[in-house]
């Protein structure tokens, strides 16, 4: 009888209703964290070389450095959820030309683990893109497209005491963004760029507040 | 009546000198093409800073603002006439920053911490023959490392805190979204210990000054 105990026959969708309501308060006692990172991205550039090259200018190398930023809700055993922003810049050879990829996402995941400690987090994102291209002192920018993103986090919480968390993550994960012109804003040029996508390497550390005692 | 009076004492008391060695690149190729001086020194300012340690957390509200100013001449016309140039930066931003301590025991507190904020900056260059006047808000993080030490023996025993000043050593770098304002700083001086909830309104209210700041 116990394992039947939530289920309404005459309701079915309410024990679903049951849960989300039950879930809600774990975001809001959850930590709120923010986060710092550093990371390495490999981005398809081909469109946009191929533009470069039409030019005689020198192409844009397609392996990054660059970092993000971000805030949002944090539970070590459970889950995480976050905004988070980040900035690539891929720079030509002779550093002349330069490529900016800033995206902003909201992304989440669930601990496959359940330990306070380690962590290994399945992460799902949506957001959007907007990149800026600068050419022989020309830029080049084009709308915000959107963008998906998927991978994996490993999580390393560093605190055994609370409400202060701090943690250590690293982060694996594809990116895929559509669209494909970046235009300068009179609409009389623009640089064809096809949609990109690309691998994202990130290592960073988040600190929060968790006010549950 | 006696907490107004600690917050009126602690916004006079809480402010500490900041520097800041911001590089904007963005800028820097549009005061060069119409002939105006790029500041390359570090911006001077004031910081305030509204902290709240809780065990080992440690959240603060930090807010900034700054101003530098380079001039020259500049030739206008042959064979030797000039024209003052000047070039002005003024920027004011705020931030909510988490600090976690690695060590309960060390007296004065030290951690590093990481930060988000918003700010506005402004640029007004006077070229030669152009001006190139630009105001934007950007968004920003920053980490680094703080040094603070309340004058109050029940925060320095590990209680929750309440109103108090404190001498606060803060160092870091800057991160600004779309290149505005990145670079080193230094805050050195005076910042306030305030009850948890003190860090919300005014965080809150910070928001609204930078907001309701743009044009």
């Amino acid at each position: 009888m116990g394992n039947f105990a939530g289920w309404n026959p005459y309701n079915p969708g309410r024990s679903k209703m049951k849960k989300i309501v039950c879930f809600l308060p774990i975001i809001f006692i959850s930590c709120i964290s923010i986060y710092l990172e550093t990371s390495s991205q490999i981005l398809d550039l081909k469109g946009i070389n191929e533009e470069i090259r039409l030019l005689n200018l020198s192409e844009i190398e397609e392996t990054s450095f660059g970092y993000g930023f971000g805030a949002g809700f944090y539970e070590p055993n459970k889950a995480l959820l976050r905004l988070r922003f980040t900035q690539q810049k891929f720079l030509s050879p002779d550093r002349v030309n330069r490529f900016y990829f800033q995206t902003g996402v909201i992304e989440g995941g669930a601990n496959l683990l359940k330990s306070k400690i380690f962590g290994i987090y399945p992460i799902v994102g949506i957001g959007g893109t907007f990149q800026e291209l600068l050419i022989k002192g020309k830029s080049y920018r084009n709308y915000v497209y959107p963008l998906i993103e998927g991978g994996v986090e490993f999580n390393l919480n560093l605190t055994r005491e609370k409400p202060g968390i701090f943690t250590l993550y690293l982060r694996m994960e594809g990116i895929y963004k559509s669209g494909y012109f970046l235009d300068t804003p009179d609409y009389s040029d623009f640089i064809i760029s096809n949609p990109s996508k690309g691998i994202t390497f990130s290592f960073g550390l988040s600190m929060g507040y968790s006010a549950e005692n | 009546m006696k907490d107004l009076k600690s917050i009126l004492f602690l916004l006079i008391t809480g402010c500490s000198v900041s520097l800041y060695k911001g590089d904007i690149p963005l800028l820097k190729d549009n005061i060069e093409n119409i002939k105006a001086p790029y500041p390359d020194h570090p911006m001077i300012g004031l910081s305030f800073d509204a902290i709240s340690r809780d065990k080992n957390a440690v959240i603060f509200a930090s807010f900034q603002g700054g101003y530098t100013w380079e001039g020259g001449a500049e030739p206008y016309a042959p064979p030797d006439i000039y024209v003052a140039v000047e070039t002005k930066f003024t920027y004011i931003q705020g931030s909510l920053n988490f600090g976690v301590l690695p060590f309960y025991s060390i007296r004065p507190y030290i951690y590093p911490y990481v930060g988000i904020g918003l700010g506005i900056f402004s640029s007004e260059a006077y070229g030669a023959y152009k001006t190139d006047i630009t105001s934007v808000i950007y968004p920003y993080t920053r980490g680094g490392i703080q040094i603070s030490f309340p004058f109050s023996k029940e925060i320095l025993k590990g209680k929750k805190s309440e109103f108090a000043p404190s001498l606060n050593l803060s160092t870091g770098y800057q991160f600004s979204f779309e290149r505005w304002l990145q670079g080193f700083y230094l805050t050195i001086g005076y910042s306030a210990f305030f009850p948890p909830e003190g860090i919300w309104g005014i965080l809150l209210g910070g928001t609204l000054i930078i907001l309701g700041g743009q044009k």
